[in-house]
């Protein structure tokens, strides 16, 4: 049995980002996570979009982590090696009645502090984006808002934490948690057990299942969580420019809209639809899913053309019953970061920072000697100058090989996301962290190569390579096998 | 009268055969194979194909065989049951058999390809 | 000897050098030709670990009559083709970069990288599979989704099964030759389901690869969901569609299965052709060329399915083979572009190969051409500023099956010769 001063149960970016600055004080962290590998929930399947924070509601917790996540990112995005641009959106307005949310936008805005807002006519919009449609007739400006590569992010803070000793356990799907004394015992599936000073919910879909799953007799706050499936359409990179900035549909009474961005790598991203589902597991993607997201990527830019799509994906976002995040001590020893749906990814560094420094002082931790704040991303061949491109083969031969071509990812990176701390241990790990098969083939040309890598960097038969770990295998057996 | 698509050549030419007294009729060919491959096809139908065999220790885990003449289609799964049941170990050269009169079927199995020890 | 060759190919060349990008089929066909027209400076790069590209994993016979005269499967066609090519310089592990509008060819390998100066280029990078997203099949995102080519690959070359039991979604050939091959590996194949009311496969790799196995083909049928156990593909729904190929509701049939192989559709890898600036056309997906195949950069040809998606190898040879020669040409001669005549397609064709014709070129067209939809009883015809100049008759034409046209010398200088030259479809009266 494992004994830690925290637990925390989730392995996406919030769990991850926790870990991170929990592993700055002198604790035993260890995160729980029921997937294969960090970020496999609704951190790996959003928008990636850093929002200035004119949304949500002014005093809510959305409104005050938005805010000061936003305003960290740049910094967070340097000091972790995780992609992010300041590229701006606009909020897109069709007619009067969009003008004037539009001005309650910008007064929302106003009051939760968001930076660089402001309203332009449509046609000050096209002459910044001339991809956007002729029936605009005004929009919301945000120049401090930006785009990120959500995994990648939940990846540099999961290996920060790695690196600073958090320790990570995969398909650890909590069943239960009993109190014991004063500390915790945490049940898994696979019936191993891991004990622990204090526990923190950010289970995100699941986390009103974790309260639940609670034998203790303290109570809980009351909320549920709703599962609500977003879908995307990814387009190829011929499509990125198709716009500079992230374009919003102005929210209406029937939801927030499709939205438009480029993404940090150079594709078009269009997405997500808002569609509450019963099966909290059910990250599918639907043929009426994906003709709403066309439509509406079609009302803000006309010229998207359908047929450059690479590939469709879905995520469930935890919708909580409040309506707000739900942040802070259930009770001694409980502490809950739950209902962290959009702007989630944004607020991600700043809930962390908080959560961590909250949780440090009242559990008495001290700064830890030797913490290793900053993290160093694998060197993408791809975004090398030429110079760089020789030194890196001169150095590692294997940099010289190609191994994605869609990406030009080279087996190097390959070999190093999977030996790196937290490394890759299926063909999703991989991609997430190097991008090979992210590409316009989506892995037809790479996927037996990729496998067969990490097949030999694992030790493992190469029919025992999976997708995203549990029964997603990529082969059946050698061919004399009947 | 029965209709068939010749398999001779990509063209896939749509062909009728007639039997009358042992003697066949045969409509739609585009050259002399067509209508061999129509009779043939009434009396003795036959097929050349190839499957993959493992190899073990080789730059590459399996090598293609063929069967070094046409055989009768009944002999198709039989042969691949065979292959299946088969491992090779490398250096594999082009062109070497690997299985004589291989289910019965005379057929020898000829690999199509070589692979190079790892 | 790779050293030496990147050594010699890095330094100056006479002006007479050529690079050809890709050892499979098209490149090595054109390779070989190009030293026969007289080339004598060329070098051959190819990406994977050895030449012959696509063919090293199409075990299946059917390669070679057009080239060879007899049929050979895909690693033998393979052999032969490298005979033809032997002593030309070639490197593989190698991966072409970048191109420039000037013929710098920039290329990475385990060696570094390095840059050659060519004087021509003949891209002949092949196509890519239409991944499941490019179409947007519904449903769980799991594993067991394979393209055809894919699945080939595990099969053939890496010796693994990529699952047991099989649906197919596409009847293009490879889906075809997969059908067979799954069955011959021990594998079970439900059925194919082809979206369109005709096969876009050859018709003699239905008879030989489904007939004999009993495998159904279920034309205007497509998949409309996928399923997943513990990850890993588990059924799928199989629907009929209507005359705008969208499902009927009520249609549904499900398959018990663990893998779905797609074969619908390729395209050409286009990465090159648009980091040297070519113009690309919209409905090949490949280069716009002109008669010598040569792309809108001077010196810059292009062949073989990087093109466009020729149906059988042999074809993509024979281009392959024309425009060598014309690469030896364009070496040795005045390295100028000429005046050229778009050629606008109209009234079921979809595309023309070339899409330029030269103004001061002689001798016969060779036209290939696509059309959009099955017709019977058609006549393919071309225009010059309206007058009719040539027309062939078709019993059938079909999207799957390109239309090779061939026109004399005269017919071809007059539509060189016009401001406006169109082809089109025309019924028979």
């Amino acid at each position: 049995m494992k004994d830690f001063d925290v637990i925390i149960i989730g392995g996406g970016v919030i769990g991850c980002a926790l870990a991170s600055r929990l592993s700055s004080y002198t604790c035993g962290v260890a995160v729980l996570e029921r997937a294969n590998d960090v970020a496999c929930g609704a951190s790996k399947a959003n928008s990636g979009i850093v929002h200035g924070g004119f949304d949500a509601k002014e005093g809510s917790l959305k409104a005050k982590f938005n805010v000061l996540g936003c305003a960290m990112m740049e910094q967070e995005a340097k000091r972790l090696d995780f992609p992010y641009r300041r590229n701006g959106s606009m909020v897109l307005a069709f007619g009067k009645d969009e003008e004037s949310t539009l001005h309650s936008l910008y007064e929302r805005g106003v009051k939760n502090r968001a930076q660089g807002l402001g309203i332009i006519s449509g046609d000050e919009a096209r002459s910044l984006e001339p991809g956007i449609s002729a029936e605009v007739t005004a929009a919301l400006r945000c120049t401090s808002s930006g785009i990120t590569s959500p995994y990648e992010m939940a990846v540099a803070y999961g290996e920060n934490a790695a690196q600073n000793g958090a320790e990570f356990y995969f398909n650890a799907c909590v069943t239960s948690i009993e109190r014991k004394d004063k500390k915790f015992v945490v049940i898994t599936e696979n019936r191993e057990k891991y004990i622990a000073r204090a526990v923190v919910n950010c289970a995100g879909v699941h986390a009103d299942d974790i309260c639940r799953a609670y034998k203790g007799s303290e109570k809980m706050p009351e909320f549920t969580i709703t599962p609500r499936r977003g879908e995307y359409i990814l387009m190829d990179k011929t499509e990125g420019g198709r716009t500079s900035a992230t374009l919003f549909h102005t929210p209406t009474a029937l939801g927030k809209g499709i939205l438009v961005t480029p993404t940090v790598h150079g594709n078009l991203l269009i997405g997500p639809t808002a569609d509450d589902i019963e099966d909290k597991e059910s990250a599918v993607t639907t043929s009426s899913g994906g003709q709403r997201v066309l439509a509406g990527a079609k009302k803000s830019v006309p010229d998207i053309i359908p047929k450059t799509a690479i590939t469709r994906f879905s995520g469930v976002r935890a919708h909580p019953s409040t309506d707000d995040f739900i942040i802070g001590w259930a009770f001694d020893g409980w502490y809950n970061i739950a209902g962290i749906e959009s702007p989630g990814l944004t607020c991600a560094p700043a809930i962390g920072k908080e959560a961590a420094e909250q949780i440090a002082k009242d559990m008495n931790f001290s700064p830890k000697e030797g913490y290793i704040a900053e993290r160093k991303g694998i060197r993408a061949f791809a975004a090398m100058s030429r110079e760089e491109r020789e030194r890196a083969i001169a150095q590692d031969p294997q940099y010289g090989s190609i191994v994605c071509r869609c990406e030009q990812v080279t087996e190097a990176e390959i070999v190093q996301s999977i030996r790196r701390p937290l490394g890759a241990r299926d063909m999703d790990g991989v991609k997430r962290r190097t991008r090979a098969g992210m590409g316009r083939c989506q892995s037809g040309f790479c996927m037996p190569k990729v496998a067969e890598i990490l097949a030999r960097e694992l030790g493992r038969d190469v029919n025992q390579i999976t997708k995203f770990g549990k029964g997603s295998y990529m082969t059946e057996g050698y061919i004399d096998e009947d | 009268m029965k209709e068939l698509t010749c398999i001779r050549c990509p063209m896939g030419c749509v062909m009728n055969i007639e039997e009358k007294n042992g003697e066949y009729t045969v409509t739609g060919n585009t050259c002399p194979r067509g209508k061999e491959y129509a009779i043939s096809e009434m009396t003795d139908p036959v097929r050349t194909f190839s499957v993959s065999v493992r190899v073990k220790g080789g730059d590459r885990g399996a090598v293609a065989v063929r069967v070094d003449r046409p055989v009768n289609k009944k002999y198709i799964l039989p042969i691949a049951k065979a292959a299946r049941g088969m491992v090779l170990t490398a250096p594999v050269e082009q062109g070497q058999k690997i299985a004589k009169n291989v289910a019965g079927s005379g057929a020898d199995l000829i690999t199509l390809d070589k692979v190079r020890p790892q | 000897m790779r050293t030496d060759i990147i050594k010699a190919f890095s330094s100056p060349s006479d002006g007479g050098r050529l690079v050809i990008v890709g050892g499979g089929p098209a490149g090595l066909a054109a390779a070989a030709k190009a030293r026969e027209s007289g080339v004598k400076d060329i070098l051959v790069l190819e990406r994977d670990a050895r030449l012959g590209g696509i063919l090293n994993q199409c075990v299946h016979s059917g390669f070679g009559l057009h080239m060879f005269g007899e049929e050979l499967t895909g690693p033998e066609y393979a052999s032969r083709l490298e005979k033809m090519a032997d002593g030309i310089d070639y490197l593989t592990n190698t991966t072409v970069l970048n191109i420039t509008p000037s013929l710098e060819v920039e290329c990475v390998s385990r060696e570094g990288i390095f840059t050659i100066k060519a004087d021509a280029v003949v891209l002949a990078c092949g196509c890519r599979e239409r991944p499941r997203g490019a179409i947007g099949i519904p449903g769980a995102r799991c594993s067991g989704v394979y393209t055809a080519g894919t699945a080939q690959k595990l099969i053939n070359i890496n010796g693994v099964m990529p699952g047991k039991k099989f649906f197919i979604l596409g009847s293009g050939d490879i889906g075809l030759i997969m059908a067979r091959r799954a069955v011959l590996q021990g594998g079970e194949v439900l059925g194919v389901a082809e979206i369109m009311p005709y096969s876009s496969g050859l018709k003699r790799n239905i008879a030989q690869c489904l007939d004999d196995y009993a495998v159904p083909l279920m034309l205007s049928h497509t998949v409309t969901d996928i399923r997943e156990k513990y990850g890993r593909l588990c059924g799928i729904t199989v629907s009929r569609v209507d005359e705008k190929l969208s499902p009927v509701p009520g249609t549904e049939r499900d398959f018990e299965c663990d893998t779905l192989l797609l074969s619908v559709g390729l395209i050409p890898e286009t990465e090159l052709l648009r980091s040297a600036g070519a113009e690309l056309d919209k409905v090949t997906g490949g280069a716009v060329a002109d008669e010598r195949m040569m792309t809108s950069v001077d010196g810059l040809f292009c062949v073989g399915n990087m093109l466009h998606v020729h149906d059988l190898a042999d074809y993509a040879c024979k281009e392959a083979e024309e425009c060598a020669v014309f690469a030896a040409q364009y070496l040795s001669g005045e390295k100028k572009r000429g005046k050229t005549v778009r050629v606008n397609c109209s009234g079921g064709v979809r595309y023309t190969v070339p899409q330029l014709l030269l103004k001061d070129f002689e001798g016969a067209l060779s036209l290939k051409l696509r059309v959009g939809n099955v017709a019977k009883n058609v006549y393919i015809a071309a225009y010059a500023d309206g007058e009719e100049v040539y027309s062939a008759f078709r019993r059938v034409v079909a999207p799957g099956e390109m239309e090779y046209l061939t026109l004399s010398k005269e017919k071809a200088e007059k539509l060189r010769k016009a401001e406006r030259v169109e082809v089109k479809l025309k019924e028979k009266r």
